[in-house]
């Protein structure tokens, strides 16, 4: 009779009808060592379910640290922006300081630089005044031909 | 919500959360990881909480989400890690469990269901949610929910059926 009962609740189960009631009489059954040899098959099943609900978790939630990473990150945003502001100085800074020594040396560049524009302005000018000059020879060269032929 | 009430109503829930987590994703660091992961998330939502009727689904409800979507990043970034190929280190407890005879082998089957039947199974049957509940924390009807179940439990009796009797015809035939 009980057995009949126990068949009967066990399909119920399968086909997801059972009550809340009804299963904790099946975990009972199969916890206790009076299971049936046919019924064997299932003990394992409801063994595990007993078995993963001792399952915990094994840390502590770290619910003090959310907190204080909450002051944390506070702190820390104001940590970037004191870091950027000083790596902001610093970059400044240093071009300035870069840019104030190029001028002294740049000035000397510049200088040089004008210097040998001249020069070589100078140059060309004396070359096209001299290729001028060349040009009678040039003159000279075809009248000569024009003799000669 | 207040910090103590926090402390008092969702907190004790952890273990809740590290199982449903340790059953969707198998292995421990990551379901460790998952339930730090939902506390702060509760914890920042802590102002709201008291808003939902049942903070316990809502905190189930985003365990459930942030697992699955743990494990479709983890397949989408790379095809070879799927929940059961998750390399799990089971030095603890599952170890212990699976020394027991058939519990063991229950665990195996219960990795191979299908993620949606685990949770409900898990739900169900670990922690004796009513369908209502259950309806409520995975946002389904209460039908396809009793669908589901019926087919894990099945698909749970059947491989179960499959090893035992694998086990007997073994032991037959040595015994010969």
């Amino acid at each position: 009779m009980e057995l009949q009962k126990m068949e009967q609740l066990i399909d119920k189960y399968f086909d997801g009808n059972t009550s809340k009631e009804e299963e904790k009489q099946l975990h009972q059954y199969f916890k206790s060592n009076q299971v049936a040899t046919h019924l064997e098959v299932y003990r394992s099943m409801f063994a595990y379910f007993l078995e993963s609900k001792k399952e915990v978790f094994p840390a502590e939630v770290p619910l003090d640290e959310v907190s204080k990473n909450g002051m944390l990150s506070k702190f820390k945003s104001w940590y970037s922006l004191a870091a950027l502001l000083i790596v902001v100085i610093g970059i400044t800074f240093f071009m300035q300081q870069n840019s104030n020594q190029l001028t002294s040396e740049e000035k000397e560049a510049v200088a040089a630089f004008e210097k040998t524009k001249e020069a070589l302005n100078y140059i060309s000018q004396q070359f096209n005044e001299s290729s001028q000059q060349l040009a009678y020879i040039t003159e000279f060269g075809t009248s000569a031909n024009k003799i000669f032929k | 919500m207040q910090k103590q009430e926090f402390l008092d109503r969702i907190l004790p829930l952890k273990d809740k959360v590290y199982r449903l987590a340790k059953r969707i994703l198998v292995s421990h660091d990551e379901a460790e990881d998952a339930v730090q992961e939902v506390f702060l998330k509760l914890w920042k939502a802590k102002d709201n909480l008291q808003n939902y009727t049942k903070p316990e689904a809502f905190a189930m409800t985003m365990t459930k989400n942030y697992c699955l979507d743990r494990l479709k990043s983890k397949q989408a970034s790379n095809l070879t890690i799927v929940h059961h190929n998750f390399k799990s280190n089971e030095s603890g407890v599952d170890a212990q469990l699976e020394a027991k005879d058939g519990i063991g082998m229950v665990f195996d089957i219960m990795k191979n269901l299908p993620e949606q039947q685990r949770i409900i199974i898990q739900l169900r049957d670990v922690e004796e949610y009513d369908f209502k509940e259950i309806a409520e924390i995975l946002e389904m009807n209460e039908t396809a929910i009793r669908v589901n179940l019926s087919r894990a439990r099945k698909t749970v009796r059947e491989q179960l059926i499959k090893k035992y009797n694998y086990g007997i015809t073994k032991n037959g035939a040595t015994n010969r």
